[in-house]
Order: structure tokens, then sequence, then C-alpha cells
């Protein structure tokens, strides 16, 4: 059901939340958090589908956010979204027009579930410093997507300015979804570093796009294996390949075929292992976020002191590849 | 492990993938493999939690072939799997998948194994790394364990490990002997039983109701808890197990383990840590201090169900089930007041119960409260105010139910129960692994706080052992029940006795 509320105020929404709790029954009493999402008017209805989907796991209450026209006249048309339009959860719609799309926090404080962790994602667009943002000041974790927002960004110095954003604006409770779709990679990797014969990596190479993600693996890698660590680049879209290079001189190899969701595992003197590697929807990375609540310690290591150093060593182009 | 330099303990999103290992299932044929062990094992693989280097191979006496096999596990994972059927993550599975078709006390039966395993180590990846799973009566784990030994195929690595089921014995003997059997064979630390309560994300879940929250910690103790009921009612009758299930009976098949294990859970001291030997630790202590609140005469009632109302059905008693021999006495309800010879404890009981075709299917543990000085003193009307509990809900719709007194609107000081619910399908997600998903994952890590270790099967019998003996020797038929209903009357006395009610779950 969507109950359109046009021309309203914020009290109005509030007021028919309740309504329809007292109408309905139960909604809203077992939601765990408030996940506010600011996007681009043209984003609404996808970033509610991920919010949805991700809710089936998380039930939460969505407010979702636009700003437009700031210097128009003020205006706020909403919407109330519950049962199967909603997921497991109830969507709250805000379409600001003027003034009041400048403060953001004060429009969605009486919209707030009780005592309930707030959440804000940018699903495109990130503010330069998220924990200092109206509304990423209200949450105690703020997700951010530069894969996203780097999409439109073809040129290596904008993207590497990105990229000093999470590191410059880091606030403990940041992430960034561009972490979460590394997350299957991370555990294949780990794993496949668990099959005997076990051996040092002495080197590693990582093969992709130019692009956050694969900078973020790198980086990874360099900080966990104090190794040296290759890129190749190719123009796939996403990750293609990550391998490890092993003391006596063997090699393990977990290379992303083609197909959505595996890979293979190739290590020197061993049949090869076709093992489960899919590639993320928005929606899996969000619910994977909305999973842990507290800062995430070893991100905001990541790109506080690994990211800074491995880009400082790496040649904005990446090295050649063979 | 902990070598494994992409391993950060602060780094919590990575999810573990077990090492390389070989899944044997002796009885892959049999309804639980079908209904329980096919799915979960599919489900592992859809969330990419198998490891790379993965192979499942089928034991059975049925004259199947490999595709044969593929073809029923198809139907066993279309039908029971949680997560949507992927064709690539099919395919994926049954490229490992083999079939051998044989009995378990032939030694060719094992050389047929022991060729597709060394095919599933050279082709997969697997490694000598080999998982056997029993899912087969406990008669049979002396000769199977016997043959894996003397085919080699436990004993050419230390990674061999053995799953077995319920029941573990019948009784405390039986246990012992059944234990010794496996460790000839399988180091005590690669042994894993399964109780699947224990794999239920609720039953965990208690573990953080108890000891993370202010408000309950300080109140579980004989200081404010009046008494404990857990309760696990079935509404099923004894179906197609009939002929086993007329040798255990009610109090063997399930208060041994998922009502004595929910019971240790329950009144546990804090363990010094969630890490699998401490949290044994304290259940084993909870459990040694257990013991029947009098006589067995007085602590224990067995029941079996006559004709009755499941509902708007009609269902026959226990003894004109198909397969159930006339004049059995086998209990199909029991239920027990146990008292826990601990300081936390002291002088408040326990009351277990369990059974077949009983008003409604339900698991759960209630922590009933004392009533406070002021209801009396104060004159509060609280005579529609039963006293205030906490009911954990293990199964179904799994959560959280508080009981509180409220006052009645324009009233003068009336007080009625009102409760506060919490549900997990609410708060959290509307598919939770299943349990069986869970301990498969956990035997190929090697992670086994959640399996009973010996010393646990060994006291819980030790409780059960004099009640089975109790009523072995009274003879005649258990006191009967009409089925839908919540067990015989001798249960109710059992409580009023007391000065208490079962609540109506």
């Amino acid at each position: 059901m969507i109950i359109p509320l046009y021309a309203a105020s914020t009290a109005q929404v509030a007021t028919k939340l309740v309504e329809l709790r007292e109408d309905g029954g139960v909604a809203a009493l077992g939601r765990v958090l408030t996940l506010i999402i600011q996007c681009e008017a043209g984003d609404i209805e996808t970033s509610i589908q991920a919010a949805n989907l991700a809710s089936m796991e998380h039930p939460c209450r969505v407010i979702v956010l636009t700003a437009e026209d700031l210097d128009g006249p003020p205006s706020m048309d909403a919407q109330i979204r519950i049962g199967s339009d909603a997921g497991a959860s109830e969507v709250i719609v805000l379409r600001l027009r003027g003034a009041p799309g400048a403060h953001l926090d004060a429009v969605v404080t009486p919209l707030l579930l009780a005592d309930a962790p707030v959440v804000v994602w940018w699903p495109d667009e990130r503010p330069p410093v998220p924990a200092s943002d109206r509304l990423g000041r209200l949450g105690s974790r703020r997700i951010t997507d530069t894969i996203a927002a780097e999409r439109r960004l073809s040129c290596v110095s904008l993207r590497r300015s990105m990229l000093e954003q999470l590191t410059s604006g880091y606030t403990p409770g940041d992430t960034d979804l561009t972490w979460t779709r590394l997350t299957p990679w991370r555990a294949q990797l780990a794993a496949a570093l668990e099959i005997p014969p076990i051996e040092p990596v002495t080197s590693a190479t990582v093969a992709g796009p130019e692009s956050g993600g694969s900078d973020l693996m790198a980086a990874w890698l360099a900080d966990r294996l104090k190794v040296p660590i290759r890129r190749e680049v190719n123009d796939s879209p996403f990750l293609t390949a990550v391998e490890f290079h092993l003391s006596g001189g063997r090699r393990i190899l977990l290379d992303k075929e083609m197909e959505e969701s595996q890979a293979v595992l190739r290590i020197s003197g061993q049949v090869d292992r076709v093992v489960s590697l899919s590639r993320r929807s928005r929606a899996e990375a969000l619910a994977e976020e909305l999973r842990r609540l507290e800062p995430d310690d070893a991100y905001g290591h990541l790109v506080t002191e690994a990211l800074p150093e491995y880009l400082a060593g790496a040649p904005a182009g990446g090295e050649e590849g063979d | 492990m902990t070598c494994n330099p992409l391993v950060d303990p602060a780094d919590q999103r990575v999810p573990r993938i077990p090492p390389p290992c070989a899944l044997t299932i002796f009885g892959v044929t049999g309804d639980l493999a079908r209904r329980k062990v096919l799915p979960a094992i599919y489900d592992l693989a859809n969330r990419g939690l198998l490891p790379a280097g993965f192979s499942l191979t089928g034991v059975a006496r049925s004259p199947w072939t490999t595709q044969q096999f593929i073809n029923q596990a198809h139907a066993a994972v279309t039908s029971g799997a949680r997560t949507p059927f992927r064709q690539r993550v099919w395919e994926q599975l049954t490229a490992s998948m083999a079939y051998v078709s044989g009995d378990i006390a032939d030694p060719s039966t094992y050389a047929e194994l022991r060729q597709a395993l060394e095919r599933s180590d050279r082709d997969f990846g697997t490694g000598a790394n080999r998982a056997f799973y029993l899912s087969m009566p406990p008669s049979t784990f002396a000769p199977i364990c016997g043959h894996l030994a003397s085919s080699g195929l436990a004993q050419d690595s230390t990674a061999a490990k053995v799953v077995i089921e319920k029941p573990f014995g019948h009784d405390l003997a039986s246990a012992r002997a059944l234990d010794a059997t496996l460790a000839q064979v399988f180091d005590p630390s690669a042994i894993f039983r399964i109780d699947h309560y224990l794999g239920k994300e609720t039953v965990r879940g208690m573990l953080a109701t108890r000891f993370a929250n202010q408000v309950f910690e300080p109140l579980w103790s004989h200081e404010y808890v009046d008494h404990v009921q857990i309760t696990m009612a079935e509404e099923m009758g004894v179906g197609s197990r009939a002929s086993y299930y007329d040798q255990i009976g009610a109090t063997r098949d399930v208060m041994q383990n998922h009502l004595l294990q929910l019971l240790a859970i329950t009144a546990m001291e804090g363990p010094g840590s969630f890490g699998a030997a401490d949290l044994r630790r304290a259940k084993e202590n909870a459990l040694a201090a257990v013991r029947l609140a009098g006589q067995a005469n007085d602590c224990a009632v067995r029941g079996q169900y006559t004709a009755g109302w499941q509902g708007n059905i009609a269902v026959p008693g226990y003894l004109d089930e198909p397969g159930i021999p006339g004049g059995s006495t086998t209990d199909t309800f029991g239920a027990l007041k146990l008292e826990i010879a601990t300081d936390r404890w002291q002088g408040t009981p326990f009351y277990l119960r369990t059974g077949k075709r009983l008003g409604r299917r339900v698991t759960e543990v209630a922590i009933q409260f004392s009533r406070t000085a002021d209801q009396v003193r104060a004159g509060l009307e609280t005579r529609y105010m039963g006293a205030n509990a906490l009911v954990i809900r293990i199964q179904p719709d799994e959560g959280i139910t508080l009981r509180v007194g409220a006052k009645v609107p324009q009233t003068d000081m009336e007080v009625r129960d009102v409760t506060m619910d919490f549900s997990y399908g609410h708060a959290f997600t509307e598919s939770l692994p299943d349990a069986y998903e869970r301990l498969i994952l956990d035997v190929l890590l090697s992670y086994d706080p959640l399996f009973p270790g010996a010393r646990e099967v060994d006291e819980s019998w030790r409780v059960i052992d004099p009640v089975e003996q109790h009523w072995a020797s009274l003879g005649g038929p258990p006191d009967p029940y009409a089925a839908g209903t919540w067990g015989p009357a001798a249960a109710d006395g059992l409580l009023r006795r007391d000065g208490r009610e079962w609540r109506r779950p």
C-alpha cells in the first residue's frame, strides 16, 4: 500500500504513521533500526528496492530523502509505503524543494524510531566527510558507495581523490560498499591460504580494472601479507583474479570466470577447484552492512593506514602487467 | 590457523570457509538425510560456505547409480532447501557427488568407498580430509567404524571426523559402550554428536538473552525465580518411526538430549567465555548438579496417547498406530520434576515435559518469577494476574515474551497480565539458517561448542536412568491422555502438589 501525502508536513507524516500502526496492529514494533537514504530523484525506486530486500534480514524504517531546487519555494511531498510495497520495512519517501532541503536532519528527526540505531546510506553521491554531514551526524553508521560515484569518473586522478576522501574523511562508523563487495573474495582468499601445504606468500598480483575496488583489495593484501603487490590492469568492469606467489615457487590463483557465481581456485600441483564467488548485488552488500552496527575497525585501519601507504607506493597508473 | 595472515580477529565480515573435505553420508537414502542434511548442504553451497575442494559421497543399501542418487538429491533439495535453487550451484555440487551401493557389513562396500574417496581426492582436491556422517541406527556404528578402520579410510590421516545423531545410547551403560566404539577409531575431538536443537539460532540466542541483559541476569536465580518449565510438545503421532520409537519412548527420545540441553543452557553459570571449552564446561557442571527432586514415583510421570482430536482431525490412539504392538507400555509423554544442586537454584524446581499428540507444536523455556511482596501487602487486585514470566520460544515463532501486570483502565487498582513480545522473525531475518546448516558447517570447520560432549551425554543418562528403571519396574500401561490435550492428569498433579500449574503454551 502506498499512501501519498502532498504538500505535507513532517508532523502529518508522523501522525499518519501512528494511525497506520494503530489500525494495522504491530507494524514498526520489531524494527531494529532506521535507515536513512539520501539519493537523487531518479534513484529513489532502485534504492528502495535494495533497502526492501535488505530489510528481509533487518526489518527497519526506511526514510528516503531527495532535495531539489534549494532556492525555489519550499514544499514537501511524502509517501508512506507499507505491506507489499515495503518488504519487511516501512518506507517513508520525502521529496523536498526549497530551503528545507538544506536541513534534512531537522526534517527526519521527528520520524526516527525511538532509541533504535540510525544508519545513513548515500547510494550515489557521497558527502566529502560523511560524519560531519547533517544527516551523517544522526547516524551511528554511515554507508557510502564510491564505486557508484566512481563510474562517472573516467580520470584516474579524480578516482584517486575519491579514495583519498575515504581516508581523509574517515570517522569510526563509516563504511563503503566498495569494501563490502570484496568480502566474498576475501573469504575465499583467506580459505585458500589454509589449504595444505601451507607456505608463506612472497608476492601477490591483483588483476582487474583501474578502480577503487582493485585498489582496496591491493591495499588490504599489502597490509596483511607485507609483501609487494603487483597490479595487472584490464578493462573488465570488476576484479578478475588474485594470485599469490609462495616461497616454494608454487602459485595460488583465484580466477573469477565469466559466470556470475563461480571462480576457479588453481593451486600449483593440485587439481583445479571450482569455488562459489558471487558478484554482490547492492541489496546483498547493504544487508551485510546492516548486520553489524558497531564501527568496523578493520576497515578503519585499511582506509586510514593501509590505503594511504599503498597509494603512496603505487604509481597512479598502476604497474605494468606482463 | 591463527598464522593465516589474511585472518584478522578484528575483521568480522569475513565468513570462515572450511578447509577441503570429502563428506560421506551413510544412510543417505534415509528420511533425515533427505529432509535435512542434503538441503542443508545445498544451502551451504549456495551461500558460498562449502570448502574449495568438497565432495559428497552417499552410501546406502538401495541399488542406485550415482545418477539416481543425484536425482533423489535434487528432489530433496528442491523441496527442502531454504535458499533459492540455482542451477549452476547445483551443477557444481553434483559434479562432486558419488554413490556407493552396498551393505555396511560387507568389506567390499568399503573398498568401493575407498575408490570413490581416492577419486575425490584426485579430482576435487579434497586432500584426504574426511568426514563420515552416520545417519544410521546406533547398532550399525560398531560395524561401520570397524570397517572404516580396517579399510584404512579413517586412519590414513589425522583429519577424519565422525558425525552421529541421537540416540546416544539408551542408558548410561550403552552410551559409554557407544562412545568406546567410536573412540577406538576416532579422536574424541573428532566425534561430533548432533543435537539439532543446539544449532537453532534461538538456542544460541538464549545465551545472549541471559548474559547480555542486566534486566534479566540478576533475576536469574532462586531468589526471584519460583520455578522453570521446559516444554517440547509435538502435534504429530509416532508416524513412520513406529518400530524405532516403540523401543525408545518420549523420555529417551527427546528428554535425555533436547530438554536437558535446554535445561543446561538455562541453568548454567556464566561461562568464562563463549568459546567451546568454557561453554561445554559450564553445561557439564550444570548437568552434573541435576537430580530428580525426590523419589521417581513422585517426580516422574509417563503417559500414552489415546484416540482423540488433533484440532479438527480425528486421530487414533498410540496402540492403534500401524506398527505398534498391542499392549505396548512405551511412553509417548514424559514429565519430570528436577532440582539443581547449586547455590543459584537451591529450592527452585525445573519441570520438564515432552510428548506426542499434544495440544500444539511448541518448544519453549518459561522462567516463572515469584510474586512481589507488594501484591499481597498493598492489596493489589491481582486475582487475574499470573506471576511474571519470561518465555523463550524456541519454535515455532521464535522469540521472547515477557509477561507483566498492568492496571486495567477505569478500574481502581485492578491488575491484569499483558505481554511484551519480541519475535526474531520481525526483528531480524525472515529466514534463519537451518540448524543443520549451522551444524554441518561447524563440523567442517571443526568448531564444536554446539555439540554435546561425552560427559554431557553421560550426565543426562544419569538423570534419566532411574526414571526409566522405575517405570520398567512398575510395568503396566502409562497414564492415558487423549490426543490433542496437554498430557495425562498425573502431569497436572505433579505441579498441583506444589501449588503450581503448567502454562498453556
